[in-house]
């Protein structure tokens, strides 16, 4: 159960997939399962963990976040919080061919954003659109839409359309209604039904909406497109994150995606691999785009078969 | 399970005083041993350079070290960087690594040493500190440059490089062409050298610019053996022109309401407030009226 | 010498029967308000592990987030919309035998408004930031035209109640056939604003009244369209269709009509108001009930056989849930024999329509509605657009803990409290809207 899973390098000769790196299965897979019982135990933590050595010579196990200070954000105003960075258009493009439920992104995002692991702002579901299509895994962000229900409905202006794109919540304004919880079709929005766990090290982290840092109780939070590190030129961690470079972020308005490797126009990406939007017949207008789960690297059953019986089940219903 | 009752013991209690004070003693020892060398992790320096421009040259250190199982960049060590050559040693600067554990210092090609080929021996150094052992690493690229021209004949733009050493035309050499982007630059193009050094791609149609329409494009050697990195940029007003970010529009989704549902919501509700004030001030009258009579 | 309103005959008449309701407090009557007292002060417990937990002591959570909490307040404040109508409507247009109910519709409508936004706060995840709702307002949410409109709509219900009562304190200030001890004299008296009877006086609280009952309608209906509208400005399936709003109304106003047969029963039984509250008045009130619930059912079943006939799948999958005996069927099922069926068979045979029956269904019809606001919450947020696949239990499925049982149960106490506590010192049937009798 150690880190011994090495990543292997495959190449795949097809179009668009080339040197991608793909994660030694396994274990790996689940080490960071989402919400189950099991996961405070077990692989996670190793996972999360490293042994490190203080200056003292104390051999002490330390959260990696943390002996890597997590991010160091650039500080912006509230008002440019609030506005966004000037001249962009964020916008995501997740490659379905390409997941296989390593869940990398989910425990960078938790890592990221200092969630407890019940608390997931991204989440991969299975989906089978129909009884004889396919299974496959769907990664589900929030879709930043540009008719977003839940920004219509907040009393408050607590959440918030921003120029580049990014819908974001400022967690000490909300008041925890919940009504954008209701409004958003895709149940992207979580709530802090209880204290937030894991507080982040605020010597390192700024409080602000493009942070959501520190987490409130009683609040609303979401997947954010991590706007900190954008404004910095550095991608979410979600995209450097996964194996398989499945997610591909960039900005509308200079028409470029990458996943960190791959760099593409992201308006010939989206028309050469019919790129669809989850749910465009609610006109929410999505901000991120889908390509279909063709040609997929690794059947969505394989990732079901290894996983432990309990964790499978919560499957069973969409198969 | 067996238990033996008859075991006789042959030491005497003196006998155990002695054990315990050796035992004692030697975890001392150990103890002490602990402290006075730590174990280090052994930390790893890559380096690489890029010559950019005519005259720049970028030396990016990249420490690592094997943490977990997995190459880990290390963030804030101190890494200095050094122009060698065969008999001297000149140091350049010091940068600290960032979060990725990449540290990187630009100098002008004019500040190294240089042997009679043209290439120059470079270093950098980490001293080592408590957590992470010292490491370095030594690299050795000939001076090269290499010239981006934009030109537009008809409706065609070409963009042509130009890769030299010294004077002279590097052939057969791989370039790629980009468009600078906010995340990663957007390939658009790779050619190899001909004999004169040359190599020309066709800039595609249709890419936004930036607002006043100009587009930030550079060509690239990568990490040729000899050379190492070797890129120059050009601006062309080659892009299509961004749009400024419209001005905030009164909408659902919006600060700011439709004018209609503003004037509605509030015109409702001094209506019926104002009926209400209108009540409330005829009944307080009524009193009045009654102390009047 | 001060003048004193004079009364005619049948106001003499209310006066005296006011005895029973006015007279000293028994052995029962304290058990039951302790009792409510202490249900109330259990609910004052959950919500103080509420606020000191966070939401997470609720049964809500992340799919599910709105349960008992939201069905209670659109529950309540529907009613009060409802009585509130009826109590304006049958003071507008002087319907003759409304006169005795008027006074307990404005206390049913005042009583539930109150109860009622109580407990959307209850929802709030930040009590510390309500005053957002107005210093941060955005025009564009509904939450904010609910707020607007609540507020406002309790100021009015309140100016109504009190202008509908200000001549009765008089009465009651002037009376010298009631044995009253000083302070309630004096209490009267400031009540009263020095109404005195005369004729600009009269006029003046009269019209006030008018005013108030005719900007009433318009006002309830924009409350509840606004109140719908909560639900039906989303996309989820359940709560966006055009029916929701219309079908909220009726079954609220039915609600708050079923709810003051209710009170109309009790205190006719404990106070022997049999000649002011007569047969008659119930199989009035019944007629109303009727057309309502008649309404109601027709407008339930158009919902539901329209989302079961056609194919949307979303929508399909809600409406399933509602008809699977495995999970809503039951619920939903017996919430519409009693809630409907039922009152309209029993009403529509005239020798069912005692008042006895009618206050059994209305008892019913009560608890049904309130299980079919529940069916409008909780289905729909159970069934979103994307699977759940959570491990958590809590998460698939709503479930109430303690803690939202004791609020919801302290609501219904305070409902209770409130009509118990009432009479010893309101008359519940008015005395001077009588006052052209007999002259």
């Amino acid at each position: 159960m150690s880190e011994s899973s090495e990543n292997s390098r495959r190449d795949f000769l097809k179009k668009g997939a080339l040197g991608v790196t793909l994660a030694a299965w396994g274990q790996l897979v689940f080490s960071c399962s989402s919400s189950g019982e099991g996961h405070e135990h077990g692989m996670a933590e190793q996972t999360d963990t490293v042994k490190v050595l203080t200056p003292d010579g104390q051999l002490v196990e330390v959260n990696r976040a943390h002996l890597m200070h997590a991010h160091h954000t650039q500080e912006v105003s509230y008002e440019e919080a609030r506005t966004g960075v000037p001249g962009k258009k964020f916008v995501m493009v997740i490659d379905l061919a390409r997941c296989t439920n390593a869940r990398r992104c989910v425990s960078a995002c938790q890592k990221m954003h200092h969630l407890p692991p019940d608390r997931e702002w991204l989440t991969v579901k299975l989906m089978k659109d129909s009884k004889t299509s396919e299974p496959y895994w769907f990664p589900k962000t929030c879709f930043h839409c540009d008719n977003p229900p839940c920004v219509k409905v907040c009393p408050v202006d607590a959440t918030f359309k921003r120029q580049d794109g990014l819908v974001l919540v400022d967690n000490t304004r909300c008041i925890g209604c919940k009504f954008c919880m209701t409004a958003c079709p895709y149940s992207t929005r979580v709530f802090n039904w209880g204290e937030p766990g894991e507080p982040a090290d605020m010597k390192t982290h700024y409080s602000s909406p493009e942070t959501s840092i520190p987490g409130q109780v009683g609040t609303v939070e979401k997947c954010d497109f991590c706007p900190d590190m954008a404004r910095m030129g550095k991608l979410p961690d979600c995209v450097t994150a996964c194996p398989n470079g499945a997610f591909f972020f960039g900005d509308q308005n200079e028409d470029i995606v990458t996943n960190g490797s791959e760099t593409f126009r992201f308006s010939e990406l989206i028309a050469e691999r019919a790129a669809y939007r989850y749910g465009e017949e609610l006109g929410t207008e999505p901000r991120v785009y889908y390509l279909p789960p063709v040609d997929r690297i690794r059947p969505a059953e394989e990732a079901l078969e290894e996983m432990p019986e309990e964790r499978r089940k919560l499957y069973e219903d969409q198969l | 399970m067996k238990r033996s009752n008859s075991i006789n013991w042959p030491f005497s209690f003196g006998h155990w005083m002695l054990v315990l004070l050796l035992l004692g003693l030697s975890v001392n020892v150990w103890g002490q041993e602990e402290e006075e060398e730590p174990e280090q992790i052994s930390s790893r320096m890559s380096l690489s350079a890029v010559q950019r421009g005519e005259d720049m040259a970028e030396l990016k250190a990249l420490a690592r070290a094997k943490i977990d199982g997995r190459f880990t960049g290390l963030p804030g060590l101190e890494v200095a960087f050094f122009s060698l050559s065969d008999t001297l040693e000149k140091e350049l600067g010091k940068a600290t690594t960032d979060e990725d554990g990449i540290a990187s210092l630009s100098i002008s090609k004019s500040e190294l040493y240089a042997d009679t080929a043209g290439a120059f021996m470079l270093a950098a150094r980490f001293d080592g500190n408590d957590e992470y052992s010292d490491s370095d690493d030594e690299i050795t690229i000939t001076a090269a440059t290499i010239g981006l021209e934009a030109q537009e004949e008809d409706s065609t733009r070409t963009l042509v490089a130009t890769l030299e050493s010294r004077g002279l035309p590097i052939a057969e050499a791989d370039v790629y062409f980009y468009v600078k982007g906010t995340f990663r630059p957007l390939k658009i193009g790779e050619a190899t050298t001909d004999e004169d050094g040359m190599a020309s791609v066709e800039f595609p149609a249709g890419l936004p610019g930036n607002p006043d329409g100009s587009i930030d494009m550079f060509v690239r050697l990568e990490e040729d053996d000899t050379y190492g990195t070797v890129e120059s940029g050009v601006s062309e007003p080659w892009g299509i022109p961004a749009k400024e970010s419209a001005s905030v529009t009164r909408g659902l989704s919006s600060p700011n309401p439709p004018l209609w549902l503003l004037l509605t919501f509030v015109a409702l509700l001094l209506i019926i407030w104002g009926h209400y004030l209108e009540v409330i001030y005829k009944l307080f009258r009524l009193r009045k009226k009654a102390a009047e009579n | 010498m001060m003048k004193t309103v004079e009364l005619n005959k049948k106001q003499t008449a209310i006066v005296q029967a006011l005895e029973p309701q006015f007279k000293k407090a028994g052995i029962v009557y304290r058990l039951w308000v302790g009792l409510l007292l202490a249900l109330i002060l259990f609910g004052a417990y959950g919500l103080y592990k509420q606020i000191a937990i966070g939401h997470v002591v609720t049964g809500m959570r992340d799919n599910v987030v709105w349960g008992y909490y939201i069905a209670n307040f659109i529950y309540f404040i529907g009613v009060s919309y409802g009585a509130a109508m009826l109590a304006a409507i049958l003071y507008y247009f002087k319907v003759p035998w409304g006169r005795p109910i008027i006074r307990i519709s404005a206390l049913v409508a005042f009583i539930t408004g109150i109860i009622g936004p109580v407990f959307i706060l209850l929802c709030i995840g930040r009590f510390d930031r309500l005053h957002y709702l107005f210093i941060h307002a955005r025009v564009q949410s509904p939450i904010t035209w609910d707020v607007m409109v609540i507020s406002t709509y309790l100021v009015g219900i309140t100016v109504f109640a009190y202008l509908l009562l200000v001549k009765d304190f008089a009465i009651l200030r002037d009376s010298p056939l009631l044995e009253l001890p000083s302070w309630r004299r004096k209490l009267y008296s400031a009540l009263a604003l020095r109404y005195k009877g005369t004729e600009e006086q009269e006029n003046q609280i009269d019209h006030s009244t008018k005013s108030m009952a005719f900007i009433m309608v318009p006002k309830v209906i924009l409350a509840f369209a606004v109140l719908s509208w909560i639900f039906g400005m989303s996309l989820r399936p359940g709560w966006h269709s055009t029916i929701f709003g219309p079908a909220y109304v009726i079954s609220s106003v039915a609600t708050g009509i079923a709810l003051i047969i209710g009170v109309m029963w009790v205190y006719r039984k404990l106070f022997g108001l049999d000649e002011y509250l007569t047969d008659q008045h119930f199989r009035k009130m019944a007629l109303i009930l009727l057309v309502l619930v008649a309404a109601f059912g027709y407008f339930t079943f158009s919902e539901y056989i329209t989302s079961w006939y056609s194919s949307g799948k979303w929508e399909a999958a809600v409406t399933a849930k509602l008809l699977d005996f495995d999970e809503f069927g039951w619920a939903f099922h017996l919430a519409n024999l009693f809630g409907i069926i039922i009152p309209i068979i029993v009403i529509a045979f005239p020798r069912l329509r005692t008042p006895n029956n009618l206050a059994l269904i209305s008892l019913l019809l009560v608890v049904a509605v309130w299980v079919r606001r529940y069916l409008t919450v909780v289905p729909p947020l159970e069934t979103p657009l994307l699977p759940v696949q959570d491990a958590r239990p809590e998460f698939l499925h709503y479930s109430a803990t303690w803690v939202e049982w004791a609020l919801v149960l302290a609501g219904a106490a305070t409902f209770f409290i409130f009509f118990t506590l009432i009479p010893k010192l309101i008359n519940v049937i008015p005395i001077s809207v009588y006052e052209k009798e007999n002259k």
